[in-house]
């Protein structure tokens, strides 16, 4: 795994990282600040099947670009943009992997916490979510 | 008795076995298979792995998974209903051993209450599977008495072939 920068981001509790390059701007929507629509809207905490905590916090809206595709996601939470140098990286355990979670590139671990790494482009040819993103321009239409 | 299962039980009685305590109940695992035992740890849930697991923890540069105690409570056919989740934040386990299993390369921990003993196969006291409570799943197999309490055996293979296929 990289050492790349990343965007931390929470979302039911579960603490995720993209790699800073497929992140193109993040909004805090409690300013008011109008946000323009960009691409599709995906529910990550429906694809990745998270149990809601009870309330729903979506504060932030992350706007993506990942090769020319356009969508983006809210978040919980939005942290600092962080490159794991002192965490350690840990593979995603062999045991564990299936078509379903490649999506999950790896794990860093900074002694307290544990951090999912997304795999960004992954995710565009995963089919499930491709699946969500055609439920939700169905929805729109 | 056939010659095959004569050697079976012969190496059966020769192996050590890790007997340990889950609730109310007594398993054995081959101690070969046991690589670390360990107070248990911060446990972190993952999303799309089996709902058999809990979740992973750090133990030696890697991501362990970590099985569901109530998986095995529930194949002894004790179990509380569903399987529940590790908190996202990471939780510490209620059981206070974390057993590191090993099965043909692949790691697997065992949350479990305490240690028993060590023993060897002859210890066990056989009573022929007929007389203990019939498993609900082949992830326990019967095996007899230790200390006048139903023992079962761990079918660490097919645990571990259940996590792999996500079941």
């Amino acid at each position: 795994m990289s050492e790349q920068a990343h965007l931390v981001f929470r979302l039911e509790g579960y603490i995720f990282a993209f790699e800073i390059q497929h992140v193109l701007k993040v909004h805090d929507l409690e300013t008011g600040t109008e946000v323009l629509d960009w691409g599709e809207e995906v529910d990550l905490a429906r694809f990745f099947g998270l149990e809601s905590q009870g309330k729903l916090n979506r504060l932030f809206r992350v706007d993506m670009l990942v090769g020319n595709q356009p969508w983006c996601f809210r978040a919980d939470a939005v942290e600092d943009i962080q490159n794991f140098g002192l965490a350690l990286t840990l593979p995603f355990p062999p045991l564990l992997r299936q078509a379903d979670n490649l999506t999950l590139k790896g794990l860093f671990f900074d002694g307290l916490r544990l951090i999912h790494q997304l795999d960004a482009a992954e995710l565009m040819v995963s089919r499930r979510f491709r699946a969500m993103r055609i439920q939700h321009d169905a929805g729109k239409n | 008795m056939t010659r095959a299962r004569t050697d079976a039980v012969v190496e059966e009685d020769r192996t050590s076995w890790l007997v340990f305590s889950l609730g109310p109940n007594q398993l054995a695992v081959d101690l070969g298979r046991v690589v670390a035992i360990q107070e248990g740890r911060d446990i972190f849930p993952v999303p799309l792995v089996s709902p058999r697991v809990l979740g992973v923890t750090y133990w030696r540069d890697q991501a362990l998974p970590v099985l569901k105690p109530e998986v095995l409570s529930e194949a002894l056919g004790q179990g509380e209903g569903g399987l529940r989740r590790a908190q996202p934040s990471g939780t510490s386990s209620r059981l206070e051993l974390l057993g590191v299993m090993e099965w043909e390369g692949d790691y697997l921990g065992i949350l479990f209450d305490r240690i028993e003993r060590v023993v060897r196969g002859a210890e066990i006291e056989e009573t022929g599977e007929d007389e203990l409570p019939t498993p609900r799943s082949d992830l326990v197999k019967p095996w007899g008495r230790y200390r006048r309490r139903a023992l079962y055996r761990l079918n660490l293979e097919r645990i571990l072939e259940q996590v792999r296929e996500g079941g």
